[in-house]
């Protein structure tokens, strides 16, 4: 058995909750009859869970399936979780790296653009790059050739919305994973294989794939876990303001803006459910990294 | 230390400038135009030299890197009038005033948030390692379990079941008008501002047990224990103190989130704030209000990152010397 899974309830909770949501979104995701389930239709909404067989876990206030909506929700919200984790840990921590090698003015001068864009609340920049999602006049300015492999259509979004959202939130999100890299980096930098690899005449480009990556390798795991589920909840934020994944890609945050007129009917659970799932998701995430970094330090 | 104060204010100048370069570059970047927005299907209606004289008034007629050096020359003429950052497109109101106006709801929300979230942060991450100094693993083991949950779920989330919590049991939801607002009355903000520090103070928690953890291991806390003090007397006496230097840091980082959270508490409380000016301000392409916005948000955060590390070296004596 793989030590992770030895007595190890955080990791086995956190493999559980991941499985069911990536579940869903694969259901959603092949499910041919599931845009059936999530049209509007008000002659059934606001109906309670389990009252209703055709409608397992009701209706929101726009009469579409919670359970369907829930799983095409997952689809938005975790793809665009992972994705911006990703990037921003990979694109912070080449950033903070290169930095950190370099040396010298370049150095100054990128770890002075990070520390100004740490200062500007993320939200001023979320809500600026959302825009463009919000005004659909904007995808039209875009060259053909984007738009068309985009698969945007004046019908649809396409994958333009989940593009935009998961630039936006991963260059907002790279900066701590680049200051702590740099600061890694030059903490190696004195190590004796580091000195070995130069004294041998390794270039900056084999120090940096063969000696410095690898070495920062456990901290990625940790960051982009803790990113993920950051991005899932400034997601949620961005959908909840009427300006993440837009309205013609279901999340999980738009689920909710959608549920405060639900509330107005009595109907609390179109608003519990999304964010449960949200919370559940971000949970098993941390736990998954906690489990991880429990694991490295053994 | 007065040279690295001295020092640091000096380099919060570029970092304003690089911010304030960017915000205005960027805003002009989105698309739609502020007189589209400002008139809408009227624009038809008006003779072009009308319109000509709308986008002048505006200041819209020059080019976007002559607008932005008017907009910096504004900072450094001393003005007569209320003019120094220019006109709210929206109601020509000078955007002094209309800042001013929301400055206090949202300096209020933020403060008792962090005063919250710094509190209850320190409280909540004591209780596990008390518990399990107490040999009640089980239970500190589901109050962390309970914190992370909490710094999992997105806050407005939370504000929402608290809503409808008050609407199900008849509890009048004390909301602040804008009467209330310029008298600085608080009360009304607690909720709302607990709400929004919520997160924080479940991250210093969970920060606090993880440090502890790691202090309980080392020889003063068994030599601690051996001389019979309580694990209570242990923790707050000894074990806090030691743990308190990178809780600092991170309540002074906290600023930026909280500025976030704030954005959208005030959307759902229906606050009339800086959060709720900003969002209305960029979906009305108002630049103006926009960039003052932005350059004020980013000097708050400078100087709580200042405070911090005012702070830290207080309580830091290696860092004094």
């Amino acid at each position: 058995m793989h030590p992770l899974f030895k007595s190890n309830l955080k990791f086995v909770l956190g493999c559980t909750i991941m499985a069911l949501m990536c579940g869903m979104a694969v259901f959603a995701a092949i499910s041919p009859d599931l845009s059936i389930s999530t049209t509007c239709n008000l002659a059934q909404a606001n109906i309670s869970p389990l009252t209703d067989q055709r409608h397992p876990l009701g209706t929101d206030g726009l009469g579409r399936d919670l359970a369907a909506m829930l799983a095409s929700g997952a689809q938005g919200s975790l793809s665009v979780g992972i994705f911006a984790a990703v990037g921003a840990t990979i694109f912070g921590n080449l950033w903070g790296a290169i930095a950190a090698i370099t040396g010298g003015y370049a150095e100054k001068i990128a770890m002075r653009i990070v520390d100004a864009l740490l200062s500007i609340p993320s939200i001023v920049l979320l809500l600026f790059a959302s825009s463009f999602i919000a005004t659909p006049e904007a995808t039209r300015t875009l060259p053909a050739a984007l738009t068309a492999w985009l698969g945007v259509t004046p019908y649809s979004d396409g994958l333009l919305p989940y593009c935009i959202v998961i630039t936006t939130i991963a260059s907002t999100t790279w900066l701590e994973s680049a200051r702590i890299s740099r600061a890694r980096v030059l903490g190696i930098m004195q190590d004796e294989y580091y000195q070995a690899a130069i004294a041998m005449g390794a270039g900056n480009l084999q120090i940096l794939s063969r000696h410095l990556l690898p070495a920062l390798r456990g901290m990625w795991v940790i960051e982009a876990t803790l990113l993920t589920a950051d991005a899932l909840i400034m997601e949620s934020g961005l959908s909840f303001l009427g300006l993440g994944l837009g309205a013609t890609t279901p999340s999980w945050g738009s689920m909710l803006q959608v549920a405060q007129t639900s509330l107005l009917y009595g109907n609390i659970w179109a608003a519990i459910l999304p964010g449960l799932a949200i919370a559940l998701t971000a949970l098993a995430v941390y736990m998954l990294g906690r489990s991880y970094l429990s694991l490295i330090e053994q | 230390m007065q040279v690295s104060i001295g020092e640091r204010l000096w380099q919060a100048i570029p970092t304003l400038l690089i911010v304030s370069c960017l915000t205005f570059f960027l805003l002009r970047a989105l698309p739609g135009d502020p007189i589209d927005i400002m008139l809408g299907n009227a624009q038809k209606d008006l003779a072009p030299q009308a319109l000509d004289q709308v986008k002048k008034d505006l200041g819209l007629d020059r080019s976007a890197p002559e607008q932005y050096f008017l907009w910096l020359a504004s900072w450094i003429q001393p003005q007569s009038d209320n003019a120094g950052l220019g006109f709210s497109y929206k109601d020509g109101r000078p955007v002094k005033q209309v800042i001013l106006e929301r400055l206090p709801l949202t300096v209020g929300l933020v403060a008792l948030s962090l005063i919250g979230a710094f509190t209850l942060g320190i409280l909540l991450g004591l209780l596990p390692p008390l518990l399990t100094a107490m040999r009640l693993g089980l239970l500190a083991e589901s109050i962390q379990g309970a914190l992370t949950f909490l710094y999992a779920s997105p806050n407005f989330w939370l504000a929402f079941l608290y809503i409808w919590y008050c609407a199900n049991t008849g509890l009048a939801t004390p909301l602040p008008l804008i009467g209330d607002l310029a008298d600085w009355q608080m009360a009304p903000l607690v909720v709302p501002a607990l709400l929004l520090g919520i997160r924080r103070a479940a991250k210093i928690a969970l920060f606090i047990g993880s440090q502890m953890k790691d202090e309980m291991l080392k020889p003063y806390y068994v030599q601690a224990m051996a001389k019979g003090l309580s694990p209570a007397q242990i923790l707050t006496r000894h074990v806090l103190k030691n743990c308190m230097l990178p809780i600092i840091q991170i309540a002074g980082l906290s600023l930026p989130a909280l500025i976030g959270g704030s954005v959208l508490i005030e959307t759902i409380f229906a606050l009339p704030g800086m959060g709720r000016l900003l969002i209305e301000s960029v979906f009305g392409r108002n630049y103006p209000v926009v960039i003052s916005l932005t350059v004020l948000y980013t000097s708050m955060v400078i100087v709580s990152n200042l405070a911090a590390d005012i702070v830290n070296t207080a309580a830091d004596p290696r860092l004094r010397a």
